[in-house]
């Protein structure tokens, strides 16, 4: 009610109402620039106190650099002389370096010809050893033949003078004795005729006593040989004969027979 | 091209000059050096002799050991693998040839061509025995072989090494021998057997003995 009643009054007021608004909205508005230019210019304040610490900062590098160079120039010339110093040095060592190997190598080559002597003189001896143990062997080798021949030899020489010594009076005896000295072929034979020769040396009264003239090898291998044995006989019988001689020539084969060597074959040489 | 040669000689007396220099440096040092070595050397030598029975232990013991290889050698080799080669199977083959043929050639002759057998079978034949079957078949032979006619022809039904040495050997020969003569012209067979002694001379075996047996 008071409005209509003061209705001027209150339109002055308004309007000064408005005028204080806009005044006051000038005023935060002049304050708002007065803070953004606060604020710019302390950030460039800031700005410029980098630029300052940084042209500062080049600045005292420059200055350190600037020592730096000057300290190195002071080196380089201080290190100078010592640079020639070195490659003097160095060159004067050269030669010595040069001059060491020649002693060096003439140590060296003396023991290289002692160490190929060396080893010429245990290649020599291991060669000449391996030779020897070689001639060993072989030697070894024929000694072991000449046993195998004389075995053999031996074997024969017995068999044939089993054969070639019968007594009537003990005939089966001396069979026997044949049979045990004979294998194989032989064996086989004398055992088929075994009776009736046992008759006849009993019928005939029988002694003869043989000896061996003479052995030959004739061939051998390592299992068996073929001797040549020439047999002599002398016989006593009924029919007239005392103290007869006999030759006989023989080709016997021997052969082992387990552990024994035996006679394979007897067959008269005509 | 003229620069060049120019320029090339001027260098040429700098490198001299420096290499002139280079020996001389050299030369200094291995003055220097010699001095060294000297003093080196009365080091070394007086090490040599603190250590001189080491040093050649070694090239003694080898040289022992090549001398002692070397005598082992040479004995295996003429006490037993020279003899066992002169006395291996091709040798026994060989002498038991050589007996065969000697054997054959001793005992076959014929009227005809007496001379001719005689002087084929002293061939083979050497020594004393060489002497006595010349004579014997000159004496003996000859005369009673031309007026009886008789004519022999042997064969060998075996023959085997009974000994064998380097240089000499026996062979066992079973001899079968066929003659005839005038008075007998079917052929008269005899066995017999020999021990034939041989001996090799120049490298031949030849027969020196002839033992029926």
């Amino acid at each position: 009610m008071a409005d209509t009643g003061n209705g001027p009054q209150d339109s002055a007021k308004a309007k000064a109402d408005a005028l204080a608004l806009a005044e006051q909205a000038d005023a935060e508005a002049a304050e708002a620039e007065a803070l953004a230019a606060a604020a710019r210019a302390r950030a460039r304040a800031i700005k410029l106190r980098r630029e300052a610490q940084a042209k500062a900062d080049e600045e005292a590098d420059a200055a350190t650099a600037d020592a730096d160079e000057a300290d190195e120039s002071g080196d380089e010339t201080a290190e100078a002389p010592e640079a020639t110093e070195t490659v003097e040095t160095a060159e004067a060592g050269e030669p010595t370096d040069a001059a060491e190997p020649e002693p060096a190598r003439r140590r060296l080559r003396a023991p290289n010809l002692a160490v190929a002597l060396a080893i010429a003189a245990v290649v020599a001896i291991c060669a000449l050893l391996g030779v020897s143990g070689w001639m060993a062997w072989q030697h070894h080798n024929v000694v072991q033949e000449r046993q195998r021949a004389a075995a053999y030899t031996a074997t024969a020489r017995q068999g044939v003078i089993n054969l070639t010594s019968l007594d009537f009076n003990k005939a089966k005896e001396g069979v026997q004795r044949v049979l045990d000295s004979a294998t194989g072929e032989f064996k086989d034979d004398f055992q088929r005729r075994a009776e009736d020769f046992e008759s006849v040396v009993k019928d005939s009264k029988a002694v003869t006593e043989g000896s061996v003239a003479a052995t030959a090898v004739e061939s051998m291998n390592n299992d068996s040989a073929v001797v040549l044995v020439l047999a002599n006989e002398r016989i006593t019988n009924i029919a007239g004969a005392k103290d007869q001689p006999r030759t006989f020539r023989f080709r016997v084969s021997v052969v082992h027979d387990g552990d024994q060597l035996k006679l394979s074959k007897v067959e008269f040489v005509l | 091209m003229s620069a060049d040669d120019e320029t090339t000689p001027e260098v040429e007396p700098t490198e001299g000059v420096e290499i002139d220099a280079a020996t001389d440096d050299k030369e200094k040092d291995s003055a220097v050096d010699e001095t060294d070595k000297a003093a080196d050397s009365a080091d070394s030598s007086s090490a040599a002799r603190r250590s001189l029975p080491a040093i050649p232990l070694i090239p003694a013991a080898l040289m022992l050991g090549l001398l002692a290889a070397g005598l082992l050698a040479g004995w295996l080799y003429f006490t037993q693998y020279q003899p066992d080669k002169q006395t291996d199977d091709a040798v026994a083959q060989s002498v038991v040839n050589a007996a065969r043929d000697g054997t054959v050639a001793l005992l076959s002759y014929k009227p005809d061509t007496l001379n001719q057998d005689f002087a084929a079978a002293k061939s083979h034949l050497a020594g004393d025995f060489l002497n006595y079957y010349d004579q014997f078949t000159k004496e003996v032979v000859t005369p009673a072989a031309q007026t009886k006619g008789v004519t022999t022809t042997a064969q060998v039904a075996g023959a085997a090494v009974s000994e064998l040495n380097p240089d000499k050997a026996v062979v066992l020969v079973f001899i079968n021998q066929a003659t005839t003569s005038k008075e007998r012209p079917d052929p008269a067979m005899a066995s017999s057997s020999a021990k034939v002694s041989l001996a090799k001379v120049h490298g031949e075996w030849l027969i020196t003995k002839f033992d029926p047996l």
